[in-house]
């Protein structure tokens, strides 16, 4: 079990390399507004 | 949960949430716990000699807890009552009329949870002496859950403007923050089963943590192949996705079956809910896609990955040479989902009729938002209660809106 435990771990991480795009903040989630810019 | 609705609908789920508590906090203590754990009936029910907790207190009872307070087992089973009516309620999320969902809870959480309990962790439930294995509630609660979230995501109909306008999350913030605390909270849960602190306790400790990272993993994973980019709701949906596959199983696997368990609950309720779910069914909060199908894969995930090494008290699975154990957990997988789908249709459709006229929300949904003139102004912090997933992390990434306030 540990073999394949570690295969999908490796695999799942090794994917981002080639997976085009990045993991820089500003390339994740377009932020909503904040609360403080939401009108009350 | 409430932080995946539009705006304008936030504090409206919000108090849903919180009004379970209160609501089955009492229902518990006054027949729900009777129901669910009291002397057994037939296999199918408890009795009612512990209505209004007689007989009920600090002494032990041995069947269920010998070294802690009966009332701290019936305080701690009292969480799992609570918690699961509520994911339900992440299925209608703006669309049905608070007298309605207050009617609906009472008598799912009566008719349904209740009995549910009994027959798979209930001395004498017909599934607990079947020998199927349930740690922490993947049948009980997720499968329930899940399932009956669903038919009323049917029942009720989709909202106005699913499929035309975005319905973006109104604060990814905050879905994230309470996501981290729904994997915090979820140890309680899950290593709690154990009834103790000590070995059991750690290993669904680390079995329910290590899950769920690998569940967030590969969630992340598969959406950055599918959507060409990587997303936090993703990896929050995932977390959430492996916690629930981990459920069942918390208490019986190794860390390294944990792994395997995250990887296939994270990637099974992905496939189900961007593949089959989204689209068809206004599950506004993925109930069924990640509790009803993570739930489903956790309770046939502890049919093989189970281990008396891990919990003597518990069975070997497929892999540890027992094949038999698969089965019984299709058994339970497939009547829990049936029971509960079919009560949870007949109570929606016993309740709307009752009335004479429309209790649910309905069409009203989304535009006008529920009740808005009662519900007063929309709160600035939002109380985060249960974390449901994106309705597509696509949508708010391209998205630099937030759906207005009333």
């Amino acid at each position: 079990m540990f073999i394949t435990a570690l295969i999908l771990f490796v695999a799942v991480i090794a994917s981002w390399i080639v997976l085009p795009g990045g993991v820089e903040a500003s390339q994740l989630e377009a932020p909503s507004k904040g609360v403080f810019e939401q009108p009350v | 949960m409430a932080v995946w609705c539009a705006a304008k609908n936030v504090l409206s789920t919000i108090m849903h949430s919180f009004f379970i508590l209160a609501l089955i906090s009492v229902q518990w203590v006054l027949w729900g716990y009777s129901l669910a754990f009291g002397p057994d009936i037939g296999g199918l029910i408890g009795g009612l000699d512990w209505v209004g907790l007689n007989g009920v207190g600090i002494e032990p009872n041995a069947d269920y807890a010998a070294t802690i307070p009966h009332q701290a087992f019936m305080i701690f089973q009292m969480t799992f009552a609570v918690i699961t009516p509520a994911l339900i309620s992440g299925a209608f999320a703006e669309r049905k009329r608070f007298k309605a969902f207050v009617i609906f809870t009472l008598l799912w959480a009566t008719l349904v949870y209740a009995p549910v309990a009994h027959w798979v962790w209930g001395v004498g439930g017909w599934i607990r002496t079947l020998g199927a294995l349930d740690f922490a509630g993947g049948t009980v609660v997720h499968i329930t859950s899940g399932v009956s979230a669903l038919v009323c995501a049917l029942v009720l109909g989709k909202r106005i403007g699913y499929g035309q306008e975005p319905m973006q999350p109104h604060n990814v913030t905050m879905t994230v923050l309470g996501t981290a605390l729904l994997w915090f909270g979820w140890f309680g849960f899950n290593a709690g089963s154990a009834l103790g602190s000590g070995g059991l306790a750690v290993s669904a400790f680390v079995a329910t943590n290590t899950a769920a990272a690998m569940a967030a993993l590969t969630w992340m994973t598969a959406s950055w192949i599918r959507h060409k980019q990587p997303s936090v709701l993703g990896a929050a949906c995932g977390a959430v996705a492996g916690l629930v596959g981990i459920t069942p199983a918390a208490g019986f696997v190794t860390p390294m079956s944990a792994i395997v368990i995250g990887f296939l609950a994270g990637g099974g309720c992905f496939i189900a809910v961007e593949l089959f779910v989204r689209g068809r069914v206004d599950d506004a909060l993925d109930v069924f896609g990640v509790h009803g199908v993570g739930g489903i894969i956790g309770a046939l995930a502890t049919g093989i990955f189970a281990t008396k090494s891990v919990n003597e008290f518990g069975n070997d699975g497929l892999l540890y040479g027992n094949p038999g154990l698969v089965v019984t957990q299709i058994i339970a997988v497939v009547a829990v989902a049936a029971y509960a789908a079919i009560v949870t249709f007949v109570l929606l459709k016993a309740i709307d009729a009752a009335g004479g006229h429309p209790r649910f929300a309905g069409r009203r949904g989304p535009r006008s938002g529920l009740e808005p003139a009662r519900r007063g102004r929309l709160p600035v912090l939002v109380y985060v209660s249960i974390v449901g997933c994106a309705r597509g992390s696509e949508d708010v990434a391209r998205s630099s809106t937030v759906s207005t306030l009333l």
